[in-house]
């Protein structure tokens, strides 16, 4: 999978891109609109990650030329501003998704994952993770074929868990992951860990090993080892 | 009242003393004119009769007439008068009514004798005249008046068309919205003037709201950009392999830290951006269904502590007002309620007749009640929050004219929040 990353900003973007390579992406940048543009115009890339504010143009300029030509190709939106108008003209524009700076780089990944996923597994758009098997289409989890009962949010989670898989998830990323906006509000520490014991007993009970570690009180790593 | 009623009743209070003043001072003035020519004609009259005498030696020339007009009388040489005038009266056989009369009283002497010659002219006619004359025109220019003021009446509403279209114009316009110039040319030249000077007015705020808009939402820009690097750099170093633990925790505590800044950003730009009106697009939002909503939203988290939720939310509850400053208004009041809440504490939720009122348990206040909507106010207890919520609450009420109370039941131990957005509270 092919990740063009645009963003003006060097140390982010460098940041971003270690992450996503981490990943196994590959992937390009770039910090300005014109050079955004000619790379576009010369390779195929599977997803897009845009910033708005570019020194020499607007990142909604670059979605608009690209939703022309290609349709294919996914976008995420990174922006620092937080105005309800530009985020609906992105998603109105074709963009997958809007995220506020600052953000989690486990969070952008989660969004990534989850475009490449609608974008390109259209039929048969399966998670996988050794014996857990999800379908995002009618949110249904599965354990060795058996069904297992998860509410919202610890779909969410797990979802979340597998998409940074054998990174360390701290504990506002995945509160802002679950609650957004209201993340504020799930600030004491046991509210989060509530919902990780109710996942992680649910997974051993249908014969999973335990993913699930802490590391240090600082965060959760999901990880088969 | 309208100008055009304050006008008409200033003119009719005006007019009718001039009117009555106009009528006496005509009549006077044709009073004295009057006056003057009765008694130009007496002295002319008694010129006639001096001259009769002198000529004729004897008085049988001088006849009288049926009025005994001139009278002529003898008297002693020593009584000389020259033309006295005086005003008397006497009785008009027509109607048997006193008629006013100017007498002319001279002596005129020849050889044999002296006369007392009297002269007698009637001028009640003319007094009637003058007054019937002073009222007509006094009545006239009352009734000339009335037809003015219903001339202006019947034109008033075209002529001041214009200017309730302004009006109007101005009472929609909205700032935020990009409308073209809306002040037209005007035919009448102040009309004109005012709309052009509205026009170049409206034109100067906006431009003035773009500027400061894009300076709110830069300065958003040029620190959650550097927010965003030390928030990704730190993931990526807690990421590395082998840290110790307590590296790691020094790492937690700075990405907890940085949370608390980008909100503290997030939250000065949401209030600064209410205080410049920028979610001036209004529209009906159905609290009660959004009421609903964000009980469900927080329901896990009241559950959390514990609280028991209690609701009554009437069905169809409107308020006109911007929909994300309605769900952050709501949203701040619940969330505190939460947040503030005793450990199995209750929460009530009342929505009804144009009021919302949301309490909970807690203890007193540790700082004075009068400081609660202020900025920067936190409970001791709560040092993460930003000390923000309710001064935004407070914002967005003041933009909105919503009244709101906060109210503090000692003995039970609840804390009470009322928003009221009936007209007349």
């Amino acid at each position: 999978m092919k990740i063009l990353l645009i963003e003006d900003e060097p140390s982010l973007l460098l940041s971003m891109q270690h992450y996503l390579e981490e990943e196994g992406y590959i992937v390009s940048t770039t910090n300005t609109f014109r050079d955004a543009v000619e790379k576009i115009n010369d390779y195929d890339y599977d997803c897009l990650v845009v910033d708005i504010t570019l020194p020499d143009g607007s990142g909604l300029d670059i979605i608009k030329e690209l939703k022309q030509e290609k349709t294919n190709v996914g976008i995420v939106i990174v922006s620092a501003k937080n105005s309800l108008d530009d985020r609906l003209v992105g998603l109105d524009l074709g963009a997958d998704d809007y995220l506020t700076k600052p953000f989690h780089l486990s969070e952008l990944n989660a969004r990534i994952k989850s475009v490449l996923r609608r974008r390109f597994f259209e039929g048969n758009p399966k998670i996988t993770f050794q014996e857990i098997s999800i379908s995002p289409e009618n949110q249904e989890v599965f354990v060795k074929n058996e069904s297992v009962e998860l509410t919202r949010k610890e779909y969410e989670l797990l979802i979340f868990f597998i998409s940074n898989k054998n990174r360390i998830l701290s504990k506002s990323a995945i509160a802002e992951h679950l609650w957004g906006d209201s993340m504020d509000l799930a600030d004491s520490h046991d509210f989060i860990y509530t919902h990780i014991k109710n996942l992680r007993r649910k997974l051993i009970e249908k014969g999973c090993p335990d993913y699930v570690k802490t590391r240090y009180g600082a965060g959760y790593i999901f990880s088969e080892k | 009242m309208k100008l055009l009623s304050k006008t008409a009743i200033y003119l009719c209070l005006a007019s009718f003393p001039i009117a009555i003043l106009g009528v006496f001072t005509l009549n006077w003035f044709i009073h004295k004119s009057t006056i003057h020519e009765i008694d130009e004609l007496l002295i002319s009259h008694f010129k006639k009769v001096e001259k009769k005498l002198k000529i004729s030696q004897n008085q049988a020339f001088v006849l009288g007439d049926l009025d005994d007009n001139p009278h002529l009388q003898i008297v002693p040489f020593s009584l000389k008068i020259k033309q006295i005038f005086s005003d008397s009266t006497e009785i008009d056989l027509r109607d048997n009514d006193e008629v006013r009369i100017r007498v002319l009283q001279a002596t005129v002497h020849n050889a044999q004798q002296n006369f007392l010659v009297t002269i007698t002219q009637s001028y009640e006619e003319f007094e009637e005249i003058s007054t019937k004359l002073s009222w007509g025109l006094g009545i006239y220019f009352l009734g000339f008046l009335l037809l003015l003021l219903l001339i202006n009446f019947l034109i008033y509403r075209q002529l001041w068309k214009p200017f309730y279209e302004i009006i109007d114009h101005l009472r929609n316009y909205q700032l935020n919205k990009s409308t073209p110039s809306i002040f037209k040319k005007e035919a009448t030249e102040e009309f004109n003037l005012l709309s052009q000077t509205l026009h170049q007015m409206t034109q100067r705020i906006s431009k003035q709201f773009i500027l400061q808009k894009e300076f709110t939402e830069n300065a958003s820009h040029e620190i959650q950009t550097p927010i965003a690097v030390i928030s990704a750099e730190l993931e990526t170093l807690l990421g590395s392999e082998n840290l110790p633990e307590k590296e790691v925790n020094h790492i937690q505590k700075s990405m907890d830290s940085l949370q608390k800044l980008s909100q503290l950003n997030k939250s000065l730009l949401l209030l600064t951006k209410i205080e410049n009106n920028q979610f001036s697009e209004i529209e009906e939002v159905n609290l009660s269904y959004l009421v609903n909503n964000l009980l469900e939203m927080y329901q896990e988290f009241a559950q959390h502590k514990n609280i028991s939720i209690h609701q009554e939310i009437q069905p169809n509850q409107t308020l006109e007002i911007n929909p994300l400053l309605a769900e952050i208004l709501v949203g701040n009041l619940l969330k505190n309620a939460i947040r503030y809440n005793r450990k199995s504490g209750n929460l009530t939720c009342i929505l009804k007749d144009k009021q919302l009122t949301i309490s909970n348990e807690g203890d007193k206040l540790p700082f004075p009640e009068t400081q609660l909507f202020n900025r920067f106010v936190k409970h001791p207890k709560h040092p993460e929050s930003t000390g923000l919520g309710l001064a935004i609450v407070k914002q967005i009420a003041e933009q909105y004219g919503l009244k709101i109370m906060y109210q503090f039941d000692e003995m039970k131990q609840v804390h009470t929040f009322i928003v009221k957005w009936s007209k007349y509270c």
